[in-house]
């Protein structure tokens, strides 16, 4: 499918925001993504589309998507400007599923870096379905610069936690110490689910620190792939007990305790 | 006047020469939402195997110059599985079920082979002899002339449906191995399958793929295909089935007139799912405007001056 670019801002350091107008609307849940390929994508050089959560899908049908410019196709993406024609194929994916069912007393949200873009509409969509009930963001990066949407989560949240390892802004260290540090304290006494999206060490370190705690954990994972619905078989992730998931079509969420992050340190 | 875009391949009525290839369009399930496979002549279904396989590691993928690498590693449900669960959704279709085939074993082969033949709506296999990334079977037979002539006539005599052999491009004279698939009884040759190679990560200094190796495809490999199409047209008298980067109707076109009776559509299903029917739309458009009335008006008429 065809978008118009609509804009596309540096927000921070090597962070942008990319909105794209559709020709035809679509509708998303948190959690689901899309595949963006250049409209020219013969002379961009850019063979494959990219997989990117949607960050937001507001009621005039504008596609949000936060990105980070680590190497040639975001390095394309960045120089895209309203002028600019973009393809898109999605969304994909099962997204969270927050449907009024979770039982439990308190919400964690863990966001590394670019890992929070799926996780700003969670924390709304969760403070919906569940008025009153608490929900702790711990949003982690390297540094002060790695931190995004810090406003719009303390919109949602009853409380951000924040850390940074160079301890440029809050908390010096990992932000799963912060989770650790918090369920160390608190764990006996409440029924908690919890949310993650962040690079792969760092859900495998969630895995560690809820792995006895009875804990409801969902990972919304990242994988190289070329198709997005299942046709390459790319994406795989390992499942726990043998064998594989594909990240997007059985994914991009799991629960914590189906997939294997244990090579992923 | 509409031409005619029908076409028969070594039994296989078609009723135009587009085919999903193998490994690009799964077992039909996840494609049939974003591609209607009654438009499509066949759908070439990934490689199925006596019993089950989980693939490769990951990473199993990387972006290289106009098109891929790939290394997943033949991931399938076996083929028990497949008859009994994957094959009713495709019978719904309006399409013509070619099932790929491969084994670690020429007596594998034939078994894997035999299991589908009598099987409603299964109307010819396509025989595996070329994929690069799995250490059993597959590119061993597809590199070595005499084990591509004994897993074809072990899979010919297992099954009286057409058989199609998939040809791999990592050899020297692919014409020789074409010409034994046609002397031990095969219906049609399928090429080419993906060509093996490799990336290195210059920063880790780490292949980017867990294989280490992986199979090439896209544009970047559609001259080298085209060029083994055209050598094997000139080589044997079974239809060809040519694939390798065709990602619209004018590659299309190429591959007919290198020799091909039919294509089929492969990577590029991973950046469009429907492009196969803009390819059957745009083929039909070609010949109407050259008033070319039907697929023998363009197989093997590349003009040498």
């Amino acid at each position: 499918m065809r978008a118009r670019v609509f804009s596309n801002q540096c927000i921070k350091g090597s962070y942008y925001k990319l909105i794209i107008r559709p020709y035809q609307k679509i509708t998303s849940i948190p959690g689901q993504f899309i595949m963006l390929r250049p409209a020219e994508a013969a002379e961009s050089g850019i063979f494959l589309p990219r997989p990117f959560s949607i960050h937001n899908l507001s009621e005039n049908g504008n596609i949000e998507i936060l990105y980070k410019v680590v190497g040639k196709g975001t390095g394309f993406f960045c120089r895209l400007d309203n002028k600019s024609e973009i393809d898109f194929l999605g969304p994909f994916g099962n997204g969270f599923q927050i449907n009024g069912n979770v039982t439990s007393d308190e919400f964690l949200i863990v966001a590394g870096g670019i890992g929070v873009a799926p996780l700003v509409n969670l924390a709304g969509l969760i403070r919906d379905f569940y008025p009153g009930k608490p929900v702790k963001v711990f949003l982690g990066g390297r540094a002060e610069t790695d931190l995004l949407c810090v406003d719009e989560l303390n919109k949602y949240a009853s409380e951000v936690i924040i850390t940074t390892q160079d301890g440029s802004k809050g908390v010096t260290g990992y932000v799963t110490d912060g989770l650790e540090q918090y369920l160390q304290k608190n764990a006996s006494e409440k029924k908690y689910s919890l949310y993650a999206c962040g690079p792969n060490p760092m859900l495998s370190r969630i895995s560690d620190i809820v792995g006895h705690l009875n804990i409801d954990t969902y990972f919304s994972l990242e994988a190289t792939m070329a198709c997005g619905m299942g046709l390459c078989m790319g994406c795989a992730i390992r499942k726990k007990g043998g064998g594989y998931y594909l990240v997007c079509k059985d994914g991009p969420v799991f629960k914590g305790d189906e997939v294997d992050l244990s090579d992923e340190t | 006047m509409k031409p005619d875009l029908s076409i028969e391949i070594g039994g296989i009525k078609l009723q135009n020469p587009v085919m999903l290839a193998s490994g690009t369009a799964g077992y039909g399930e996840d494609i049939s939402k974003y591609c209607d496979l009654n438009r499509i002549g066949a759908i070439i279904v990934k490689g199925i195997a006596l019993k089950s396989s989980n693939g490769n590691p990951p990473p199993r993928i990387c972006e290289t110059p106009s098109g891929m690498l790939n290394a997943i590693g033949l991931p399938n449900v076996g083929v028990e599985t497949f008859i009994n669960e994957k094959i009713p959704f495709l019978r719904n279709f309006n399409t013509r079920i070619i099932v790929n085939i491969f084994g670690s074993t020429v007596d594998e082969y034939g078994d894997v082979a035999g299991a589908f033949d009598g099987v409603d709506g299964v109307h010819g296999l396509e025989a595996n002899i070329s994929c690069p990334n799995i250490k059993e079977g597959g590119i061993a037979f597809g590199t070595d002339i005499d084990a591509t002539r004994r897993v074809v006539r072990r899979i010919r005599k297992s099954i009286s449906l057409p058989l199609i052999i998939k040809l791999s491009p990592n050899v020297t004279d692919i014409a020789s191995f074409a010409k034994v698939c046609e002397d031990e009884g095969a219906d049609a040759i399928s090429l080419i399958n993906t060509l093996l190679g490799m990336v290195i990560d210059t920063n880790t200094w780490m292949p980017k793929l867990a294989n280490i190796t992986g199979g090439l495809s896209g544009p970047a490999i559609r001259p080298v295909a085209v060029r083994m199409v055209w050598q094997v047209y000139n080589a044997v008298s079974i239809p060809i089935i040519g694939m390798g980067g065709i990602t619209n109707s004018q590659d299309a076109v190429e591959f007919l007139l290198a020799g091909a009776s039919a294509i089929a559509v492969g990577t590029a299903n991973f950046l469009n799912p429907s492009v196969s029917t803009e390819i059957i739309d745009g083929l039909a458009r070609y010949m109407e405007e050259r008033n070319i009335s039907n697929l023998s008006g363009l197989t093997g008429k590349m003009q040498i001056p």
